[in-house]
This record gives structure tokens, C-alpha cells and sequence, in this order.
């Protein structure tokens, strides 16, 4: 089977997986108490009492699930996500505005997990068991085991407040301006931790299993530079498995940008998606989760086709 | 002087349950050219040896003392011409120093004849005796490693000048020395193909990356090298098979393929360390003939390890039989198949597999090689040797050289041979040349 015909395979497949998390958050949301009516009385209690009753009638509430949930799947199939009730805006229209911050986040998260854990877990295998590496594990595990909330926090209140190095609010420039960019590198720096301390240990561990393949001597019997064994021979075959790990990372890296937006105020679809909820907007919520799935299924194919792209054996399975 | 010589090798490894000594104080020459054959069960040290001469031992192991001395004149040349500031003048070294002085500090450290010559006869010898009988000389307190000791040349000085001849000291040698021998002069072959192969390059990539590093080719010109030599181990279609990986290539080609990498910069030496043991009986066949053939095609000397003397007696001129880190044997390949020295050299041989012969081959040698964090004490076969004697658990046996060999010498490392065995070894050798059996009586009873 070619690349191609993998990759439309994964797509393809990917659609139930969707329609499953859609099904999921769809009723979990009609589960939880109250709805988006009720969230739009409590925060404005001028509303006369028979308004909610006419509103809810509007938005097609009182049908049951099943027929709001197919009307929502009727949208969707017509490029239509359905209204943000709040704000009578569309929810792509949000979605749309947002996506670039939160796309910008993400990947500055990934490139500073990538630069530190690829380095510091070739240095922690090659200097296995010395000080070095002790360091580095220890580092690895804090990164680990601190949470998102509270690194951001800290680091805020120490680069940001404290030593006043970066901005703490919306510098309300372009999204590529270099004020934002500045402002970019704490929220980054928070989300991509957590992603680079688990990447640098796999790779420790990796890189560290396959320096003790025999193919790692027979490039030192040719005699190769101890950088070429370590930077081509090694290095590639390592990168195998944290590839694997990376795909599955970009979930979690998802997920902490919910927190990680909170506490900077970064104006992208976490914050958005906390809103949605506290409001009960559920067609929104279901756009940004919806999208967040698509992104991570993408992410898998990604690592998928890099690992082919690694692993010759691979590719001949395709 | 000989291509390779090591000399009193002693490598150990410090594992949690104690230090392993793998290697004990091994000593053998390889001449240019030669076939030379390490024998002996797994455990025996075959491939520690093997990696001590590309000095590729990794912690825990370690090379505690001895030397390895190469000595090819162009190789040695260029080096000197890297590493001018490391060469040793051994004739002004004897003409400046004062030998009686050297050696009265010898022992003043209680160095041993044996320490310093490397011979076992020399082992309770007196220093300015063996000196005065033209045994001991400067050189060989270079060469055991205690000039740089006594501070006569520096630490780091590993290109020897005596005369004539000249040597690389492999164990002084800085890193970037080696790593100019390594793959260049001295190759290895690995035991098993498929594990030595990258699994995510190609297989031509492996040969040529040698090619480009050792020989400064271009990456045309490596790549039409490596083409050539696929093509000349035998890889069919080789032009195409270049691009291959590793998984694509089956297990004989693999092995082929290795040995293409092995050749590819011409090396005076190869190391093949059991390189057929992955392969099928046909293919061993072939992948032997192979090995001999380009040997003596490109006249590389080979040092070939095994456990079966029967690759041995195909391939080598010489050989040594392992025991424990250490030989217990040294003969010519001939020599040693009409008239086997040590016990264990017999038990070896009837261990040998015959055409409709299915017995288990370790199983003839009761017993298994000893955890080598206690060797036995005296002799440290002496558990196994049908032939033990109580003083074999007492007195370690020292090898003992034969002198009646007609090509070269042989030696035997058993108490036999020092007369200390009360009733003897005695074993009957039944040699089948073209099916008329003769039948050859060692050493029945010891006078
Ligand atoms: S010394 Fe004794 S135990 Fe060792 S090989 Fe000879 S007879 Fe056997």
C-alpha cells in the first residue's frame, strides 16, 4: 500500500472517531445541569420571566436530543456551526478569530519542548548515570510533575511582575508583531514544559537503549567520529519512538493550553472554550472540540508519516 | 616483527556481583597476511579480544594492562607525521639511558621476568640475568608498558623507533589515533549481520560512509566503490541492491554485505568474530570461502573467532584455543588436529560435528565454563578435565612451548608439560584422511 493510500485510510477513519467525541460532548453537555438560557437569566436579571421561556422555544431547546443533535449535525454538513447565543455571532466566526492564537501557542509549546528534550535527552543517554544526567532526569520529573497552572503563575509573577521582562497583559498588536511574540514566551514556555520534560525522558531512555545495539559498534569498528555514531546512527533510530510519544503528546499539549490561556489571558480557543462552558454555549463548545479533535487526529497522521519517513521497515508495511 | 602483537592483555569488567576478568594476561602475534584462528566456548573472552583491539571495550569493561602493538611501516609513518611530538627514539633511548639503573628500579617495584618479558619460562628469572643473556632489553620495558612508568618517555607517547622497525602502541594511542586505525587498518566483522547493519540506512550508505571518512572519496566516487564491492562479495545486481536496507537483504547477504563494509578501505587486519554462527550450514559454506578467498585476494591477515574448530581448520594457518580469559593453547592449525597439547583442545575436538552426527557438541565437555569472578584455582580447567589431578587444583600450570615443531612453535598450557602429573594425559586422536583411518597415541603415560 502507497503513503497516499495510508494517509486517505487515516481520514477516512478518523470520521467515526469524531462523530464519537461529538456524540460524547453533546451529551455530556445536556447532562450537566442548566443550559444557556438559564446562564443568560442569571447574569442579567432584568430578563421578564417569560422571556426564557420564548428564547429556549428559539433556540430549539425544548426538542429532545436527538433531534437538536441532529439539527447540529445538519449544520455541519452545510458548513454551518451554529450560532454563539450570547452574542448572536456564528460559532466559526469565533473559532476562526481565535484559532491562530491558539495555533501560535501550540507551536511555539512544541518547538521549545523539541529544542530541549531532543538535545538534553542525547546528552542525558551519552552521559548516562553521570552528573549530568541526574540533573537532567531531575529536571525532567519536576517538568513533569509541576503543574501547568502553577509554573505559569510563577513564572509570571517572577519574569513578568518581579523582574518586568515581559508584558503580563494583550499588547493588542498583530498577531505576528514582535510585542506579541514577547509576550508569546512565558505562555509557551508553561504549556511546552510539561511536553518536553516527558520528550527528554523518552529519548533518554531510547537513545540510551540503542546505544547498546551492536550496530552503534560496528560504526565505532569503522571508525566513525563519536559525533556521527551519536548524530546519524543513533539519533535516527531514537527518534523513532519519540515520535510515537510526541503524537500522543499534542493531546495533552491541547489540553494544558486551556489553563495555560486562563492564567496569561492569552486570547485563544482555550480561553474560549472555558467561556463556552461557564455559558453553556454549546454549539461553540462543540466547534472548538470538534476542531481540537481534528487536530489531533492530524498530529497522529503526522507522526505516522514521520515515522515512515524514519523507519524504512516501516514504509514497506505501508 | 609481526603485524599485531599483544602482549600480557588483562581486561576486566566491574560488574555489581564483582570484577570479571574476561581477559588474563593474554598474549599472541598476528603476521601479515595470516589467518590466525581464537578458539573457544562463549564466555572464554573471544570477543572481549576482539574489541580490545580496536580498543572499543565499554564500561564496565576496561583494558587493565598489556599492549597492542600494530605495526604497519605506511600507517605508522603517516601517524608520525600527526602526532611528531609522541615518538619514542628507542636507540637514543639506549644509548642515553642507564639500563642497569632501569632495571634495578624494575625491581625495586617487584616486576617479574614474566612482567617484563612476557615469556612464562621467565617467570622466576632475575632481571640482570635475563639481561645479561640478551633477554630482556629496553624495548621490552617499552613495550610492557613500564617506560612510561619510570618515567623514560612520556605518558603519551605511542609511536615507537627502533631501528628499522616501527610501531603503533595502541593502548597509549590518543583517541583520534585509534578512531584513523579503526574500519581503516584494523575491521571487524560482526557475529551476527543483521544487528550490526542500521536498520534506517542503506546498506550502501553503511559501506560508503568508511569510504568517505578513512579514504577522503567523494560521494560519487565512495558510492562506485561501494558498488564494486557488494559486486565482489558476491551481491547480485549490486548496482541496484546499493539502495537497499538492511531488512531487504537476506541473512547470507547481510553477512556478505558486512563483509564488503569490513573490506572497504582495505584494512591489514579483519576481525571476524564468529561470522557465520547466524547462517545456515550452505551458507556458512560459502560465506567462509568467501572470507578466504578476498583474504588472500587482498592479502588482509584475519583473525577469526569461533567455537567450532572445524571453521578453524578450514580457514586458518594458526591458532589459539581460549580457556577462561586465558590460552591454554598455541599451535599451528595442522599440528594441532594430529596431536592436540591440552585437554581441552581434545575435548574440543570430538566436539566437532560429523555428517550424521546429531549430538548436543557442548555436551562432550562435561560441564561449563567457570563464572570467571571465581576461576578455579590452579589450573582453572581443572573442574573439567577428566585428566585432574590434585595438584591441578593447587599449582597453575604455565604455558609451555614445544620446540620439535617443524612450522612454528606451539605451546600448551597444562601441568602435563612441566612434569608435575603423576599418572598423565592420555587420549588416542583417530585422524580420517581419505577414509584410511591412522590412528595417533599421545603422551599415554608420563615417565
Ligand atoms: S593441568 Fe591438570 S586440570 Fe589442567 S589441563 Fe592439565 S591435567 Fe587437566
Amino acid at each position: 500500500m502507497s503513503l497516499q493510500k495510508y494517509i486517505l485510510r487515516r481520514v477516512l477513519t478518523s470520521i467515526p472517531v469524531l462523530f464519537g467525541v461529538s456524540v460524547v460532548t453533546f451529551g455530556i453537555m445536556h447532562a450537566a445541569p442548566g443550559d444557556v438560557v438559564s446562564q443568560m437569566v442569571a447574569a442579567n436579571p432584568n430578563v421578564p420571566p417569560g422571556e426564557s421561556v420564548r428564547l429556549r422555544e428559539e433556540f430549539g431547546l425544548n426538542d429532545p436530543i436527538w433531534v437538536q443533535y441532529l439539527d447540529w449535525m445538519q449544520g455541519i454538513f452545510t458548513g454551518d456551526f451554529g450560532e454563539v447565543y450570547s452574542s448572536s455571532r456564528s460559532a466559526d466566526t469565533i473559532v476562526m478569530a481565535r484559532l491562530p492564537e491558539t495555533l501560535l501557542l501550540g507551536a511555539f509549546g512544541w518547538v521549545f519542548a523539541i529544542l530541549i528534550a531532543v538535545p538534553g535527552g542525547i546528552y542525558a543517554a551519552v552521559n548516562k548515570d553521570e552528573l549530568g544526567d541526574d540533573v537532567s532526569r531531575f529536571a525532567a520529573l519536576s517538568g513533569i510533575s509541576i503543574p501547568n497552572f502553577w509554573l505559569g503563575l510563577m513564572l509570571m509573577a517572577i519574569f513578568a511582575v518581579q523582574l518586568d521582562l515581559f508584558p503580563t497583559l494583550d499588547p493588542q498588536t498583530g498577531l505576528l508583531s514582535r510585542e506579541m511574540l514577547w509576550w508569546l514566551i512565558l505562555p509557551g514556555v508553561t504549556i511546552g514544559t510539561a511536553a518536553s520534560a516527558n520528550m527528554m525522558r523518552i529519548m533518554r531512555t531510547s537513545m540510551a537503549e540503542e546505544l547498546n545495539k551492536e550496530y552503534v559498534t560496528a560504526a565505532r569498528a569503522k571508525g566513525l567520529p563519536e559525533r556521527t555514531v551519536i548524530l546519524k546512527h543513533v539519533l535516527r533510530n531514537s527518534l523513532i519512538s519519540v515520535t510515537t510519544v510526541a503524537a500522543f503528546l499534542t493531546a495533552s499539549l491541547v489540553s494544558g493550553s486551556v489553563v495555560v490561556e486562563v492564567v496569561f489571558a492569552w486570547p485563544g480557543l482555550g480561553r474560549e472554550l472555558v467561556e463556552a462552558i461557564q455559558l453553556r454555549e454549546i454549539n461553540l463548545l462543540m466547534a472548538i472540540t470538534l476542531l481540537t479533535g481534528a487536530v489531533v487526529v492530524l498530529a497522529n497522521l503526522l507522526a505516522d508519516i514521520v515515522y515512515a519517513l524514519l523507519d524504512p521497515r516501516i514504509r514497506d508495511e505501508y | 616483527m609481526a603485524l599485531l602483537e599483544i602482549d600480557n592483555l588483562t581486561v576486566s569488567f566491574y560488574t555489581s556481583e564483582g570484577v570479571v576478568t574476561a581477559v588474563d594476561d593474554l598474549s599472541y602475534t598476528i603476521d601479515a597476511g595470516e589467518k590466525f584462528g581464537v578458539v573457544g566456548e562463549s564466555g572464554a573472552g573471544k570477543s572481549v579480544t576482539a574489541l580490545s583491539l580496536l580498543r572499543l571495550i565499554e564500561s564496565p569493561g576496561e583494558i587493565e594492562s598489556g599492549s597492542i602493538r600494530f605495526c604497519d611501516p605506511d600507517t605508522v609513518e603517516e601517524l608520525e607525521e600527526s602526532y611528531p611530538e609522541h615518538v619514542v627514539d628507542v636507540g637514543e633511548l639506549r644509548r642515553e639511558s642507564d639500563f642497569a639503573n632501569v632495571i634495578e628500579r624494575l625491581e625495586d617495584r617487584g616486576v617479574s621476568g614474566l612482567d617484563v618479558t612476557g615469556n612464562p619460562e621467565h617467570e622466576t628469572a632475575d632481571l640482570p640475568r635475563l639481561r645479561a643473556d640478551g633477554e630482556l632489553g629496553i624495548r621490552d620495558v617499552i613495550d610492557q608498558g613500564y617506560a612510561s612508568e619510570l618515567g623514560l618517555i612520556g605518558e603519551e607517547d605511542f609511536i615507537v623507533h627502533d631501528g628499522d622497525t616501527s610501531y603503533v602502541e595502541l593502548l597509549r594511542a590518543p583517541e583520534p589515533a585509534v578512531r584513523r586505525l579503526r574500519g581503516n587498518n584494523i575491521a571487524m566483522i560482526f557475529q551476527d549481520a543483521q544487528t550490526a547493519l542500521n536498520p534506517v540506512y542503506t546498506v550502501g550508505e553503511q559501506i560508503a560512509e568508511a569510504i568517505r571518512h578513512h579514504l577522503d572519496y567523494g560521494d560519487e566516487e565512495a558510492k562506485q566503490r561501494g558498488i564494486e564491492l557488494l559486486d565482489t562479495v558476491g551481491i547480485p545486481d549490486a548496482e541496484n541492491r546499493y539502495t537497499d536496507y538492511p531488512h531487504e537483504f537476506s541473512g547470507g547477504m547481510q553477512q556478505r554485505a558486512v563483509i564488503a563494509m569490513a573490506l572497504s578501505c582495505d584494512p591489514d587486519v579483519i576481525i571476524a568474530d564468529e561470522p557465520t554462527t547466524a547462517l545456515d550450514v550452505t551458507t556458512e559454506a560459502k560465506i567462509l570461502e568467501l572470507l578466504e578467498e578476498l583474504t588472500d585476494e587482498f592479502d588482509t591477515a584475519v583473525q577469526l573467532i569461533t567455537h567450532d574448530l572445524g571453521v578453524v581448520a578450514e580457514l586458518c594457518d594458526r591458532v589459539m584455543v581460549m580457556y577462561a580469559g586465558q590460552p591454554v593453547e598455541k599451535s599451528p592449525v595442522e599440528e594441532l588436529y594430529y596431536d592436540p597439547k591440552h585437554p581441552y583442545t581434545v575435548g574440543l575436538m570430538s566436539s566437532i560435528p560429523r555428517i550424521g552426527d546429531d549430538r548436543d557438541r557442548l555436551q562432550t565437555i562435561p560441564g561449563t565454563m567457570p563464572d570467571l569472578i571465581e576461576t578455579p584455582s590452579g589450573c582453572s580447567f581443572h573442574p573439567r578435565c577428566p585428566y585432574a589431578e590434585e595438584i591441578c587444583k593447587q599449582k597453575e600450570p604455565r604455558l609451555v612451548e614445544f620446540d620439535d615443531v617443524e612450522s612454528g612453535t606451539r605451546s600448551a598450557k597444562c601441568l602435563e608439560y612441566t612434569g608435575d602429573l603423576e599418572d598423565g594425559i592420555g587420549y588416542t586422536v583417530t585422524v580420517e584422511d581419505d577414509h584410511t583411518p591412522t590412528e595417533y597415541v599421545s603422551s599415554e603415560h608420563h615417565e
